[in-house]
């Protein structure tokens, strides 16, 4: 909803300053300029605490994991055991069991898709996702589809960016197997209502995936009260680490689905005639893993729930409707998606200059946006727009620098019409 | 004229310029100078990979010359295209594959335009050779 000039006249109390102080990265010029990384939806930047952890586990205790007696690989397979504790805690999962390591989002995707999907999937079997899925949640099931016999059914959107949930309900039925949602757009910034395709889901008797990539940056995700079959995210947008991630699945249908990949690490007993798997998560997790990717996105996801987050979402939520309202205020920039209910993502186009024209001149100004389709060419098709510009927020950044943004706007403007 | 001479042209225009955005300027300004590429050459098979953008490169030989047509839907890589193709158009296959082609370092642009990979230059001087060898055989 759009707000007056006077109800965002002051920022909200979020001491940004001293947040801004544990991002080293952010203290840097580009191009000549302070730094303004608009760009945490592709990634975010990390906290001192999160380097550190990897510093620390580098220096001081380095070794492979589950299978040494000697002290370090106790240490080690420790603090990665002690990782996954956090991560269930912070998801409010059941066990620590139910919390497997990935590289991300993606491989948490394709793992449900090639263990469950190839496994139970049959012809005329539906998989259902929404019209504004990024590609990682879109080309593992066409996979799997294509295998089995399955078929792809995406319940659209308006053209505000809203999901029709009577088109949900409609498109839901007796042949769906699994409803695999985006949590947050990254194209669009729209909050999905996942609760309620969860229970439109559950009345079939579907399961469900959520891809939670770019909500977990944002707002604090409980499992258990969403009562979802598997999660996904991954640990870059959240602060730590890449090719860290995490599949959060229900205990009895991880215990039924196949390995999916075989060697070290998920077998119980192992000779030339037969293999036993182990049990989750282990079965899950052939060879040496990310050691310190875990420990490190530990580090991060304790970071995060260390912040004040009533205080961090006022602050959010005040850098996008001061976003929002000074890109209109341009009269030039059109916003794409424009959700009653989003994350501090903007997605927007200058008049009729490419995407890309704009952002180039934006990181002459030592602003960094996104420009493209983000791996979401359906959501692209959908507004007939060969990408946008996007501006996505983190809780360390500024009205100031949306201001110098909106500055090399104008620049842009001038140069390019 | 030849491509070396061409070079130096360029060279001498941006040379009047101090600053990136005069510098850009002239860019998206020479841009609006590249003439339109016929809709129908504006094919897959013309298109030019590893840019963000989309954009078409072709070329026919007459009377032993490379003429080249192209188009790209972002401003910055048209002005860079249509640089290129002043370079090259009216010279021999031959030359044009040989050419060292490096008036873009020459002029600051390359610094001016450090997003190297994503504005495709690389990718557009690449295929201005391709296509000259393809006339070649």
């Amino acid at each position: 909803m759009p707000v007056s000039p006077s109800e965002i006249a002051t920022a909200p109390k979020f001491d940004v300053e001293q947040i801004r102080n544990d991002f080293p990265i952010l203290h840097q010029q580009v191009n000549g300029k302070p730094l303004v990384y608009f760009d945490n939806g592709a990634t975010a930047q990390k906290p001192r605490q999160v380097i550190q952890a990897i510093v620390d586990y580098y220096e001081r205790y380095n070794a492979n994991i589950h299978r040494g007696v000697h002290h370090l690989s106790q240490k080690a397979t420790s603090a990665y055991e002690q990782a996954r504790e956090t991560i269930k805690n912070y998801l409010g999962a059941a066990s620590a069991d139910q919390i497997i390591f990935t590289k991300g989002t993606t491989e948490g995707i394709n793992l449900v898709a090639q263990t469950w999907g190839r496994n139970y999937l049959k012809e005329g079997d539906e998989i259902v996702i929404t019209a504004m899925e990024h590609h990682a949640n879109i080309v593992p099931w066409q996979m799997v589809a294509e295998e089995t016999g399955a078929v792809l059914r995406v319940i659209p959107m308006n053209q505000q960016g809203v999901l029709d949930l009577d088109a949900a309900a409609k498109l839901i039925g007796p042949r769906t197997r699994m409803v695999s949602v985006v949590h947050v757009s990254n194209a669009l910034g729209t909050i999905n209502p996942v609760e309620a395709l969860i229970a439109l889901a559950k009345q079939t008797g579907a399961l469900t995936l959520i891809d939670g990539a770019q909500a977990v940056p944002h707002f604090r995700v409980d499992v258990k009260a969403l009562d979802c079959d598997f999660y996904v995210f991954s640990a870059h947008k959240l602060f730590g680490p890449t090719g860290m991630g995490v599949l959060y699945g229900k205990a009895d249908i991880l215990a039924q689905i196949p390995p999916y990949q075989g060697g070290g690490d998920m077998i119980r007993e192992v000779t030339f005639e037969r293999t036993t798997y182990n049990e989750p998560p282990l079965k899950f997790e052939a060879g040496t893993p990310n050691i310190e990717g875990a420990i490190s996105m530990a580090a991060a996801v304790n970071y995060w729930m260390g912040l004040d987050h009533t205080a961090v979402q006022e602050h959010e939520h005040d850098l996008l409707e001061y976003g929002t309202q000074k890109l209109l205020e341009t009269g030039f920039i059109r916003i794409i998606g424009e959700a009653p209910n989003k994350v501090p993502v903007i997605s927007f186009l200058m008049e009729s200059a490419h995407p890309y024209d704009v952002g180039f001149i934006l990181d002459k100004e030592g602003i960094a946006v996104r420009t493209g389709h983000h791996c979401a060419q359906p959501v692209m098709d959908f507004f007939g727009i060969p990408g946008t510009l996007r501006a996505s927020f983190a809780f360390y950044n500024t009205r100031a620098e949306i201001d110098r943004m909106i500055d090399a706007l104008h620049l842009a403007k001038r140069m390019l019409s | 004229m030849s491509i070396a001479a061409k070079q130096e042209e360029i060279a001498e225009e941006f040379a009047l310029f101090d600053d990136w955005q005069e510098k850009l300027q002239l860019v998206i300004d020479t841009g609006e100078t590249l003439k339109p590429m016929l809709p129908e050459l504006q094919i897959e098979e013309n298109r030019i990979h590893g840019c963000q953008n989309k954009v078409y490169l072709s070329s026919t030989l007459e009377n032993g010359l490379m003429h080249y047509q192209g188009s790209s839907e972002a401003q910055i890589p048209r002005g860079l295209l249509a640089l290129l193709i002043r370079l090259v158009n009216n010279e021999k296959p031959e030359e044009i594959m040989h050419a060292q082609l490096d008036v873009f370092d020459r002029v600051g642009i390359k610094d001016t335009l450090s997003m190297q990979r994503a504005v495709g230059l690389e990718s557009m001087i690449r295929q201005v050779k391709l296509e000259a060898a393809r006339h070649i055989q």
